[in-house]
């Protein structure tokens, strides 16, 4: 879709430095690169996904400045100077109530998922407001019908029953 | 029934039937080949496998009649649905999967397999159509060609009516395709049941069920009007 990011002319590369997953990177990045394909093809962290490429599906989804956002949709050059954390900051340990929910088939979306599921533990205020299924709804999933991820981040919250419905 | 056959290729067959709720892990099918090797030492042996129909299962592939399939799974879907006699909106809020698939050997999986299946089917019902032009799919991104979000689905209660098949690997049977079939029906036979409309094409989107409506409605007011 967008050429993997390799620097088409490297007297156009850009140069930048951020913050990712807690470590100072710099590195020179073409000025049309996403940083969904900075993040798989130059810094080989392939935990975060390509889904749509349009920010619909949210299987992309990292964390921008502590924000979860589509990577697909966010120019490399835009975080300069900025906080990243992919999925491969989370403590593995997170993936656990998805194995045992069943939140996971294919698996393309979980990483995403798994993402989007944080931010709402880490934000619980947001469910005085919204339910767990408004939240998850930027968060398509082809194989589970969703019930499964319900669960699990009802799971990982610690608090089973505040979702819309019981499966 | 398993037909595990193994062939001596220079010397005459060697036989052996398992069937599948064979116990002993084909136990005799090890045995026979243990013997056959101490009988013909350093020979090579070559084997081959086969699955046998179960009795009463055939398909005739000449005049295409008969059964294709050796296990069949059963199911049962009730769908309730709401209807924005506005927007004509169609939303499920319930829905209920029952199905009869011999043993259910992973329960987790199985069930997830069921949600997942009964969510396409709700997307197929009410949202998800292929434009083609040209040969092509139109609408061929997901800006275009919507899926059901997690908020766009009840949760789907799943229950399992278990009684294992005597001619399916440890009493299963196939649990892949059947979730899709029947949610559109279900759907479609509860917006027809709220609204009076008869649909007779899926997706049915809102545009769709509003034709529909307004000629329920017309039809509806030509009867009012009948001496």
């Amino acid at each position: 879709m967008s050429g993997h990011s390799a620097i088409r002319n490297p007297q156009s590369a850009i140069s930048i430095a951020f913050t990712l997953n807690g470590e100072p990177v710099s590195l020179g990045v073409d000025p049309a690169a996403r940083l969904l394909d900075t993040l798989r093809y130059q810094l080989a962290l392939t935990g975060t996904k390509e889904g749509c490429g349009e920010g619909e599906c949210g299987a992309c989804t990292v964390y921008l400045d502590g924000l979860p956002v589509n990577s697909c949709l966010v120019p490399t050059y835009q975080v300069r100077g900025r906080r990243v954390e992919t999925v491969e900051f989370l403590d593995p340990g997170a993936l656990e109530p998805f194995e045992r929910c069943g939140a996971t088939q294919c698996g393309a979306c979980t990483p995403g998922v798994v993402m989007a599921a944080w931010w709402i533990r880490e934000h619980p205020d947001l469910l005085g407001t919204h339910s767990i299924r408004e939240l998850m709804a930027g968060n398509l999933c082809r194989c589970t019908g969703y019930d499964g991820i319900i669960d699990s981040v009802e799971e990982a919250l610690g608090e089973r029953g505040k979702g819309k419905g019981e499966g | 029934m398993l037909r595990s056959e193994c062939l001596d290729l220079g010397q005459g067959a060697l036989q052996v039937t398992v069937d599948l709720d064979d116990t002993a892990h084909g136990a005799a099918v090890k045995q026979a080949i243990r013997q056959w090797h101490r009988d013909h030492p350093g020979e090579p042996l070559f084997g081959e496998a086969a699955y046998e129909k179960p009795p009463g299962i055939a398909w005739d592939d000449q005049t295409y009649r008969g059964d294709a399939y050796g296990a069949f799974a059963w199911a049962a879907y009730v769908a309730e649905v709401e209807v924005d006699l506005r927007t004509c909106a169609t939303r499920v809020i319930d829905f209920v999967a029952v199905q009869e698939v011999g043993k259910v050997l992973n329960p987790t999986l199985a069930k997830g397999q069921v949600q997942g299946g009964v969510v396409q089917g709700i997307g197929w019902a009410l949202m998800e159509e292929c434009k083609w032009r040209d040969g092509a799919m139109a609408n061929n991104q997901l800006t275009n060609y919507l899926i059901p979000t997690s908020d766009d689905v009840p949760a789907v209660r799943v229950a399992f009516l278990e009684s294992p098949y005597p001619h399916g690997a440890g009493g299963a049977k196939g649990l892949g395709e059947l979730p899709i079939d029947g949610p559109a029906p279900a759907i479609v036979n509860a917006v027809a049941a709220a609204t009076g409309a008869d649909p007779r094409a899926i997706p049915l989107t809102p545009e769709r069920l509003m034709d529909l409506l307004e000629i329920a409605d017309f039809g509806l007011r030509i009867a009012d009007s009948a001496p």
